[in-house]
């Protein structure tokens, strides 16, 4: 069973097969509004018909790859870092509007230099402090946009 | 008429701040097509927000100067450390880094530099000439011709990006999936917003595409983890003898023509165009065996392409609002800030703004050689910079540019929202780049698809029965099949060798 949740073409494949049949069922849902042409749903539910017979193919080929005992190549990536990057992100954007651009964006850049361990301390809130200010200085009041 | 409009963009380019702007422009797209991981997309899309507060001329033309330089820089890294600083760099690793090992490695910028310059004014000239012709032809195209054209831009975009022309499919349906989401421009009927006020006018353009190329990038980077290398050799006498220069032209003018009609194409951009053209110059070389070895021949092949891609992704960006490639597909977020609509009406609406662009690129690519010739060695050096601190430097950047189109926190969720799911995507081995064309021909292919089956009362028999879109449709058969008959895409990837890929 292993074998099966393992393959990327198959489980990615089923994934988008399910995406593409609740895309075309979510689309039939749409009004159809007073036009004498094709109405607001069809296109939706077109694209979800061609991603169905796309990713019905890539299922097929991920139960050919199991059968043979192949897999498909994938660089080996350190999850856990842009997992924790992604939940960074997430803090930034609700910070930002509460304590500004300034503070947050320092905090935030030290944080990620640190999780990508580019240093001490003693260099990295310097350097987040220039490339804040530097930022700050160029977008918000070079190219006047108002950053809170 | 035309001399005015001439005269009022030579007026607008030459002004000292346009100048400036091109120069800073070219500059900046060096460093970021230098630096491995940070792209010429990239770059386009990370500095578009800033065109908002410039003349849509002075803007366009600086992010032609961005294009124009990244393309260019890629080589750089090729040479030096041998990981193309952007994807159309690929193929001059081949030939640029053997002869950096061996002590050369100012000449193989060099020779890289002044082949990126002969193939960028090539294409340069033949936009000039075949676009203004091109725009009278489009003007006839009706909804089943651009219906066409968005199918044969997709389907040639999937089976140049990637392993399998399948996933690129996929990734372009997916992008069209996402420009449906908001309002019908028909019958304002919401769609795919789930009563959210946020998403009825769809996902924003150019946020989606921060995500997808700078956001994708930074996330990738971190995911690897392979941005660690180290630049060794020196850098110096980069400028070639004339001699030698002679030597390539034959190579360097066939790259350029090559790379220019491959850029034209809908969807094949630089990487494709560099690849062709190493090929060919493989074949017709009396010492095929030399090339991968460390000679000029390769790396002026693979530079004069993929430079000439830059005026032929023009061609058709311009003329019918169809992209060539990632990065005029991402230069159309651009035009649509300053609500103009490339397109076969740009050309009689906005023809100073079309010759701007003209001068412009021929600007830029004299910029490039300049910097190029003087200023290797600076770059050169720049590639030392710690990424990990350029790295989060580049996602400030990312979180600023989304939010600086509408001052709205909604778009950097949406720059985030779309950075993980290019993320989430590359681990299935599907390619970013036919999203991004996806996203920008949706709502093309819609409005045109259901114009034409008004025309037809519904039959899709119209699609073969009109003559241009029916010569579209066996093209894209016929293209879309050639990489695998031809089995050009399994020599490209055992050239490619583990090399990165985007």
């Amino acid at each position: 069973m292993s074998k099966w949740l393992k393959n990327r073409d198959f489980i990615g494949g089923s994934i988008l097969l399910v995406f593409s049949v609740w895309f075309y069922f979510t689309a039939q849902t749409i009004p159809k509004g007073n036009v004498s042409g094709m109405p607001p749903s069809f296109f939706p539910s077109f694209l979800a018909i061609i991603l169905g017979i796309l990713s019905f193919i890539v299922v097929i080929k991920g139960i050919k790859q199991i059968l043979a005992g192949s897999q498909l190549k994938i660089e080996r990536k350190n999850h856990k870092n842009v997992f924790l990057l992604f939940l960074l992100l997430i803090a930034y954007l609700f910070a930002f509007q509460h304590l500004g651009f300034i503070v947050t964006t320092i905090i935030y850049l030290i944080l990620v230099m640190l999780l990508l361990k580019a240093g001490k301390l003693v260099k990295i809130v310097p350097i987040s402090i220039i490339i804040t200010l530097a930022v700050y200085y160029i977008f918000g009041v070079g190219f006047k946009i108002p950053l809170p | 008429m035309l001399v005015e409009q001439i005269l009022s963009a030579v007026g607008v380019i030459f002004e000292p701040y346009s100048l400036l702007l091109l120069a800073a422009g070219v500059a900046l797209g060096i460093l970021f097509g230098a630096i491995p991981g940070l792209t010429a997309t990239m770059g386009v899309a990370l500095l578009i927000p800033l065109t908002f507060v410039l003349e849509p001329a002075a803007g366009i033309v600086m992010l032609v100067g961005i294009y124009c330089g990244g393309i260019y820089g890629g080589s750089i890294s090729a040479v030096l450390v041998s990981i193309p600083g952007t994807p159309s760099g690929m193929m001059t690793t081949l030939d640029g880094y053997p002869m950096g090992q061996r002590g050369e490695a100012g000449k193989a910028i060099g020779y890289a530099t002044i082949s990126s310059f002969i193939g960028g004014i090539i294409s340069a000239i033949i936009l000039i000439f075949a676009a203004p012709y091109l725009a009278k032809i489009a003007l006839q195209f009706g909804p089943v011709e651009y219906f066409a054209i968005a199918v044969f831009g997709l389907s040639i975009i999937s089976s140049v990006s990637g392993d399998s022309f399948v996933k690129g499919m996929i990734s372009g349906v997916i992008g069209m999936m996402v420009t449906v989401v908001g309002m019908d421009y028909v019958t304002s009927t919401p769609r795919f917003t789930f009563g959210t006020v946020a998403l009825l006018a769809g996902f924003t353009f150019i946020p989606t595409m921060i995500g997808l190329f700078g956001m994708r990038e930074f996330l990738l980077q971190v995911g690897t983890e392979n941005y660690k290398y180290q630049v060794e050799q020196k850098v110096d006498k980069v400028i070639p003898s004339l001699s030698e220069i002679r030597k390539l032209m034959s190579i360097t003018i066939r790259g350029g023509l090559l790379g220019t009609f491959v850029g034209a194409l809908p969807g094949a951009g630089g990487p494709i165009a560099s690849f062709i053209s190493y090929d060919s110059a493989r074949k017709s070389s009396k010492h095929p065996e030399k090339f991968g070895t460390g000679i000029p021949e390769g790396i002026a092949a693979s530079e004069s392409a993929n430079n000439g891609v830059t005026g032929g992704a023009l061609i058709p960006m311009l003329t019918l609002g169809v992209p060539g490639d990632g990065v005029t597909a991402v230069m159309l977020g651009a035009f649509m800030v300053h609500n103009l609509r490339p397109g076969p009406m740009l050309f009689q609406n906005n023809a100073d703004l079309v010759f701007a662009i003209y001068i412009g690129l021929i600007l830029a690519n004299v910029l490039m050689l300049i910097f190029g010739l003087m200023g290797a060695k600076l770059f050169a050096r720049i590639l030392n910079l710690p990424m990990e601190i350029l790295l989060p430097f580049i996602s400030v950047l990312t979180i600023v540019g989304s939010y600086a189109i509408r001052n709205n926190p909604v778009d950097i969720a949406i720059m985030i929202g779309f950075g993980l799911l290019g993320y989430l995507m590359s681990e299935l081995k599907l390619p970013a780049i036919p999203m991004v064309l996806g996203i920008v021909l949706g709502p093309m292919a819609e409005a045109n698809l259901r114009g034409a089956l008004l025309i037809s009362k519904g039959s899709w028999l119209i699609f073969l029965t009109e003559p241009i879109s029916l010569i579209l449709l066996i093209l894209t058969v016929v293209l879309g099949a050639w990489p695998f008959l031809s089995g050009a895409l399994r020599k490209k990837k055992e050239l490619e060798g583990s090399t990165v890929t985007e």
